[in-house]
């Protein structure tokens, strides 16, 4: 395998956590919740997923498990804005901190101190008959777990869903003009909650991809900012499907580059190479701002009987 | 509908209103803005949920709890701000919410051409709403609730940014909806569109239905009259609390104790003012103003002809577009809102829920808003609170303020108390102009004398009075001189003494002066 066949396939594993949670931010943003608790429901996704999975030898019931972990937490952000009517920043904050510390807490809980680190099995490989034979292409695509598999279909889906159908427009309009949908008889309520409920499971998924891929193990420090990168690769995907698997791709090839020099020995220090994915997140930022289009809702409640918005 | 009531929080907007439609008809609702017009409307969308009352639609009682019931028995609405998501195509937005429906958007778009074709609707279906002019935007509503199949259209106020070419055009599209059996409601404060299309007309003041016409029985003057109450209509009882003789009579200008407007230099001068409104469209063409010290200058006429848009400009809270405004020979245009507060504009606004106070934070507060700056408040960069509370407890009693405190959010107090407030901060600050959009609007009769002594106290004083009102009483109450605004226009000028009922409703109604 050459070097550059390897380095991308490694980019398209390293897209998946990445993918999951940025698909799930965008999925509640697109009907106008806007979640800041990625980096939180990403954690304890990792950390049932990986207890789940290290107690029951299951990584399917791990990841099953993390994901309905997160469709609570997406739950409750759902409620608390629509029926609650609370700030939306305010109460995916709170999330933030309720989900980090119930991940830490369970992890200490269930497996407490030992001496040596608890390791479950990474999920296994399922390389795709004949299509994984196909020179470079096989390798890069087709030579996966099946998160991979699940995330790069969902991407395409949710594109054919959101953009080719009619519920996906209704759904779209949630969020651009809430009035608007509503006075079309759509439920704003029931598609906020279902639309935060699913982006929570996502994102709860792609916190149990890291311990069940890349490392066999949970550690607190595992999601290490890619929970609010993911925030930023959705505003950076102009909050669509297609956009945000190139973005995603982006931010994992700088993942995996900068992890590659940093094995690969250079005089740059290890530091300001883990913070390549960051800066180059403010530039791209920086630029994708002037031509990202935002829901037109946002981040806003909507109040059927408010008189002024 | 029968029955009705809605409150929102203090806020009473409709009380036992009902409301009928015939089969077929195009039926007129009219009344001053906050007479209940939209809400009753909203109630029956489905918007609102009615604190009260009955709703039956072929005679039969229903619940409507969601716009989707009320789709479900085939009403449709129209409303003022147009609901579209703009960034999808006209095709789109009609389909919106019919996802069971059959056939693809190809499918979708051929039957919104044949609507719009059948009825004189038209606009192109694969546009993007956002680069469709206002009228066509409308066209775009109106179909979208012709292709639920509904038997009953609601319009809420669907001329506000229409030219007239494209009313006369929406009228003929009206028509020809009504010729297929579907009944039309009509909300409008204007005359003469309502008497140009409708059958039947209901009258709404306060939160009831006055009363319901005949076309046939009735005219542009007996209209307007109706809309903002008669002169004639005795409401001396409030005349004679204030000392001023009974209201209708043409009131002798020596009752007024003295007084004679400044000749000298007008202390607001407005020239050319032109203004655009929330949609962007002018709503000012060229309004010609002066108001001497001491003057109380009266703008009357129907609502929705320019009335926010004056008030908010010569505030300084909207963008003066062309034209001067000038305070004590100062042009104000364009300079920061903190300018003309130096200059001494005050502004009681028209909606003082939303306009005049932060509902959440404190009556203290809400006295101190404007005034933060001021060197009797603060001490370097810093607020003195204790000074500021010493001085709204003083204010609180002086206008007696009902509250149970000094730190009660004011978003809680009653709506005349809210207007004492609003008072009070305005008087605080001694203003040279002040601004007044139908300050007693919804006010008990004891509130309402309480402003109308402030303004006889700030004319005295010497400020420059402008009160923008739609009834007809309050204005020949206290009005030196009153214009009427039509059309963002000024069309007409009577000075007391020359106060006619008749005449000043043929102005507000659009009606040209003859001689």
């Amino acid at each position: 395998m050459t070097e550059f066949t390897s380095l991308a396939q490694l980019t398209v594993v390293a897209m998946v956590p990445f993918l999951l949670a940025s698909l799930g931010t965008m999925l509640g943003g697109l009907t106008g919740v806007f979640s800041v608790s990625q980096e939180g429901v990403m954690l304890l996704g990792a950390s049932v997923g990986f207890l789940i999975s290290f107690a029951t030898d299951s990584s399917t019931l791990g990841i099953l498990l993390a994901a309905g972990v997160g469709a609570v937490f997406g739950f409750a952000l759902g409620w608390a804005t629509t029926v609650l009517r609370l700030d939306q920043f305010v109460v995916g904050l709170a999330l933030f901190f309720a989900a980090t510390g119930l991940a830490g807490l369970l992890y200490r809980v269930v497996i407490g101190q030992t001496a040596t680190t608890p390791r479950t099995d990474t999920l296994p490989r399922l390389e795709i008959p004949l299509l994984s034979e196909i020179p470079v292409l096989g390798r890069v695509f087709f030579s996966h777990n099946a998160l991979v598999y699940f995330a790069g279909l969902l991407a395409v889906g949710l594109y054919f869903f959101l953009y080719r159908t009619r519920a996906g427009l209704d759904l779209r309009s949630v969020g651009e003009n809430p009035r608007a949908a509503d006075s079309l008889g759509i439920a704003v309520v029931r598609t906020r909650l279902w639309t935060t409920t699913a982006g929570g499971a996502l994102m709860g998924m792609a916190g149990a991809f890291l311990p069940l891929v890349y490392t066999g193990t949970f550690t607190e420090g595992i999601v290490g900012g890619r929970g609010w990168l993911a925030i930023a690769l959705t505003f950076f995907g102009g909050w669509r499907p297609q956009f945000i698997v190139a973005g995603a791709l982006f931010f994992a090839a700088m993942d995996v580059i900068a992890l590659r020099t940093e094995i690969a020995g250079t005089d740059i220090p290890g530091q300001v190479l883990l913070v390549i994915p960051y800066v180059a997140t403010l530039i791209v930022m920086i630029f994708a701002f002037r031509w990202a289009r935002v829901p037109q809702f946002l981040g806003r409640n909507y109040d059927r009987e408010s008189r002024t918005g | 509908m029968t029955g009705i009531s809605k409150s929102f929080g203090p806020v009473r907007a409709l009380l036992d209103a009902d409301f009928e439609l015939a089969p077929g008809e195009v039926h007129g609702l009219v009344g001053g803005n906050g007479a209940g017009k939209t809400t009753l409307m909203n109630v029956l969308y489905g918007l609102y949920r009615p604190d009260a009352g009955e709703i039956r639609v072929d005679g039969r009682t229903v619940q409507i709890r969601s716009p989707r019931d009320a789709i479900g028995l085939g009403i449709g609405m129209v409303h003022q701000h147009l609901l579209q998501v703009s960034s999808y195509s006209v095709v789109e937005n009609v389909v919106l919410g019919t996802s069971g429906g059959s056939g693809g958007l190809r499918a979708a778009a051929r039957r919104v051409s044949e609507l719009s074709e059948r009825f004189g609707l038209a606009v192109d279906p694969r546009e993007r709403t956002d680069r469709l002019s206002v009228g066509a935007r409308q066209r775009v509503e109106i179909l979208k609730v012709l292709y639920r199949g509904a038997r009953v259209l609601i319009l809420d106020e669907p001329t506000t940014n229409l030219t007239p070419q494209e009313v006369d055009g929406l009228f003929a599209s009206l028509r020809e909806i009504v010729a297929e059996g579907t009944s039309i409601v009509f909300i409008s404060h204007k005359v003469r569109e309502v008497l140009a299309i409708c059958d039947r007309i209901s009258v709404m003041r306060d939160g009831q239905r006055l009363t319901t016409v005949r076309r046939a029985e009735t005219d542009a003057t007996g209209l307007a009259s109706l809309m903002v109450g008669e002169l004639a209509e005795p409401s001396s009882d409030l005349a004679a609390a204030l000392g001023l003789g009974s209201v209708g009579q043409v009131a002798p200008a020596e009752q007024r104790s003295g007084h004679a407007p400044d000749s000298g230099a007008p202390l607001l001068a407005v020239s050319g003012l032109v203004a655009r409104n929330d949609q962007g469209v002018p709503a000012l063409h060229g309004v010609d103003l002066t108001v001497g010290a001491g003057e109380v200058l009266g703008v009357a006429g129907v609502a929705g002809n320019g009335q926010v848009e004056l008030a908010e400009v010569l505030a300084g809270v909207r963008p003066v577009h062309d034209g001067d405004v000038r305070v004590d020979d100062a042009d104000l245009a364009g300079r920061p809102t903190r300018r003309w507060l130096d200059a001494g504009v005050a502004y009681v606004p028209e909606d003082r829920h939303r306009d005049g106070i932060l509902g959440a934070a404190s009556v203290t507060d809400n006295l101190l808003l404007g005034s933060q700056r001021d060197k009797a408040h603060r001490r370097g960069g810093l607020i003195q609170w204790r000074r500021v509370r010493e001085h709204a407890l003083a204010t609180i009693e002086r206008y007696t303020i009902k509250t149970p405190g000094p730190d009660a959010p004011a978003g809680n107090l009653s709506g005349g108390n809210i207007q004492r407030l609003i008072l009070a901060r305005a008087f605080d600050r001694e203003p040279s102009v002040l601004v007044l959009q139908n300050p007693t609007r919804g006010l008990d009769l004891r509130s309402a004398r309480f402003v109308y002594e402030r303004v006889h106290e700030a004319r005295d004083r010497g400020c420059a009075v402008v009160l923008i009102s739609e009834d007809l009483d309050e204005l020949s109450l206290l009005a030196d001189r009153m214009v009427v605004l039509y059309s963002g226009r000024i069309v007409g000028e009577r000075r007391r003494g020359d106060y006619d009922a008749y005449a000043l409703g043929r102005l507000m109604a659009g009606v040209q002066e003859t001689a």
